[in-house]
């Protein structure tokens, strides 16, 4: 049952979690008996990789790299989850051996993953020994030892990470004593979801404690303070949203994230390249201006508070509906693993300052949502930033890179999506470091 | 790559025993005696707001009926039976607009199956069996060129 979870989760968490420095064991043999031990290190669903450790024909040992990325989805009833690796590189002497990369199967049907290094032959394909997550208390120095050589940099990022060996240096304490700031920052997380609304309420919902999630994880990192302006269910209309907004208070060194998760929609006669965002949590409610908010309008709100730093997402459609518009007289809580850098936390969100806004689709498009694991950009949102945040990135943690890998993110999850259209979002940026 | 994985692996699936269900809907597709396509109001209409004088389809106000010829019901059978038409998984943050009501009837039960506007294809599904309800992606647009044509005649 624990593996079923385990797997049911990895199935799940893959797409929908952004696992910076998620770590798996993966233990599997091969037809001749040679035991193989794995350990897989997550970025996002396009980018892993797994250093597999095992002792040649000659009892050499040996380790190599092999790049993953993942295809998620459901086949003739069958959710499945498949890692495709590629580019094997053996990290100690090659020598004369070679090796194939092997693939991994996870599904709602089968107990552990399946692999196989030849997937024209099904006969080659066989359960994996043990798969399990790996605790940070597992992550010591001689377990690393076993995959990486000790001046690599992934070595050194992971022995950071979970805060043990002679190069680890604790993390000094985020400075708040910004030159132009005299007050420490608030972080306020404003979040409009329409979780009532009965196609996608279920993703929306799952974004929503995702996002609730994440951030209560980098305030608490960051020392800062932490308010929550949830608008959902049944309260999911625009006078909540206005009173919402008219009633936040933000400070001039605050940060204000605010994300939309619900319809979106252009009017017919829209000429404004910001979607339209769909405040009804029924089909018996109308379109009209008292149920719906232009998402430029609560952008504008939001700048209009002073906060410094103002993060405005949409993840939402920005399709012609064929309305024109009506002028009306009438399997999962995100586990929160804490392995953020705090020096890229605090250039994020200390150091920064300025505005971005951001919609999940171009003019004429549709914006997707998976039922189970939320909004295609909201999810690749919070993946980028969980990868900008990482020990294992080399350069500096930037607001520019994380928007456009968000956008990259969704669009390759629509790549993998057969029934979904081309998803483009778009931003408006204007950040800078202080 | 993918599908040669998958195919290997329904293989391996098939040897554990896991076999492939026919939906519920489809068997009722199948059997249905009567389909009826009407052209609806874009917007629900609660049942005390309702004009006793009107018509609805499942709250929805009927406009008017839309006369399908035998080929046409046959395709629409086809379309609305497969359960490839739909999707639950990955579906469109769009709102849905209706357009089109198709009333399928067999002995006493019923689904009904009101359709958004092409702008945006979802459709709900309203149904006498609990089981069969639920809100869903239109994947085959083939629907709305097949209700088109009709009306076009």
């Amino acid at each position: 049952m624990k593996k079923l979870l385990i797997i049911s989760c990895l199935i799940l968490s893959v797409f929908s979690r952004p696992m910076a420095q998620d770590l798996y064991e993966v233990q599997f043999s091969d037809a001749n008996g040679v035991k193989y031990l794995g350990l897989m290190v997550f970025f996002n669903d396009a980018k892993m990789y797994m250093r597999v450790a095992y002792n040649g024909w000659d009892e050499s040992y040996k380790v190599v790299n092999v790049d993953y990325t993942s295809e998620h989805g459901t086949y003739q009833g069958m959710q499945y989850l498949v890692l495709v690796g590629s580019n094997p590189v053996f990290i100690t002497e090659q020598g004369n051996a070679s090796y194939n990369p092997d693939h991994l199967i996870f599904t709602d049907v089968t107990d552990l993953p399946l692999i196989t290094d030849n997937p024209n032959d099904p006969n080659k394909m066989q359960s994996v020994d043990a798969f399990r997550t790996l605790s940070d208390a597992e992550i010591t120095d001689s377990y690393l030892r076993q995959f990486y050589g000790t001046e690599e940099n992934d070595y050194q990022a992971l022995k950071r990470m979970v805060g043990i060996g002679e190069t680890y240096t604790p993390p000094p304490p985020p400075s708040y004593e910004n030159k132009k700031y005299s007050t420490p920052a608030t972080l306020h997380l404003v979040v409009i979801a329409n979780t009532a609304i009965g196609d996608i309420g279920p993703g929306c919902a799952v974004d929503q404690r995702n996002l609730e999630s994440e951030f209560g994880g980098i305030t608490n990192a960051l020392g800062i303070g932490f308010q929550k302006h949830i608008v959902n269910g049944q309260q999911f209309t625009k006078p909540n949203v206005q009173n919402m907004l008219s009633n936040l208070r933000v400070g001039s060194n605050d940060i204000v994230i605010c994300v939309y998760r619900g319809h979106g929609f252009r009017w017919s006669n829209q000429e404004e390249v910001w979607p339209m965002m769909d405040m009804r949590t029924s089909s018996y409610t109308r379109l009209s201006e008292n149920t719906t908010i232009g998402l430029a309008e609560v952008y504008q709100q939001i700048v209009a508070k002073g906060g410094r730093l103002n993060i405005v997402l949409g993840d939402c459609c920005n399709n012609d509906i064929g309305l024109s518009q009506i002028t009306n007289n009438n399997f999962l809580v995100m586990q929160n693993n804490n392995h953020y850098d705090p020096q890229k936390l605090k250039r994020l969100f200390l150091d920064a300052s300025g505005n971005l806004l951001s919609c999940a689709a171009s003019p004429g498009e549709y914006s997707w949502v998976n039922l189970a694991n939320g909004g295609f950009y909201t999810t690749s949102f919070l993946q980028s930033l969980r990868e900008e945040i990482s020990y294992l990135k080399n350069d500096p943690a930037d607001w520019q890179d994380l928007i456009n890998n968000t956008l990259t993110g969704a669009n390759a999850k629509v790549k993998s999506c057969s029934n979904c259209t081309p998803q483009n979002g778009k931003y408006y940026f204007g950040i800078t470091e202080n | 790559m993918k599908t040669i994985l998958l195919s290997s692996l329904l293989l391996f699936s098939s040897m554990t025993g896991c076999q492939k269900k026919l939906t519920k809907f489809q068997k009722f597709m199948e059997d249905a005696e009567k389909i009826a396509v009407f052209e609806i109001d874009q917007f629900a209409s609660p049942v005390n707001e309702q004009d006793t004088n009107k018509e609805y389809l499942s709250d929805y106000e009927i406009f008017k009926p839309v006369d399908l010829s035998k080929p046409a019901i046959e395709e629409l059978k086809t379309i609305l039976g497969d359960s490839l038409s739909y999707t639950q998984d990955n579906v469109k943050a769009c709102p849905f607009i209706g357009k089109y009501g198709i009333a399928i009837t067999h002995k006493s039960a019923y689904i009904h199956v009101i359709l958004s506007s092409e702008n945006c294809p979802k459709c709900q599904i309203i149904s006498s069996d609990q089981a069969l309800k639920g809100d869903f992606d239109v994947v085959n647009l083939d629907l709305y060129k097949v209700l088109e044509a009709e009306i076009k005649k």
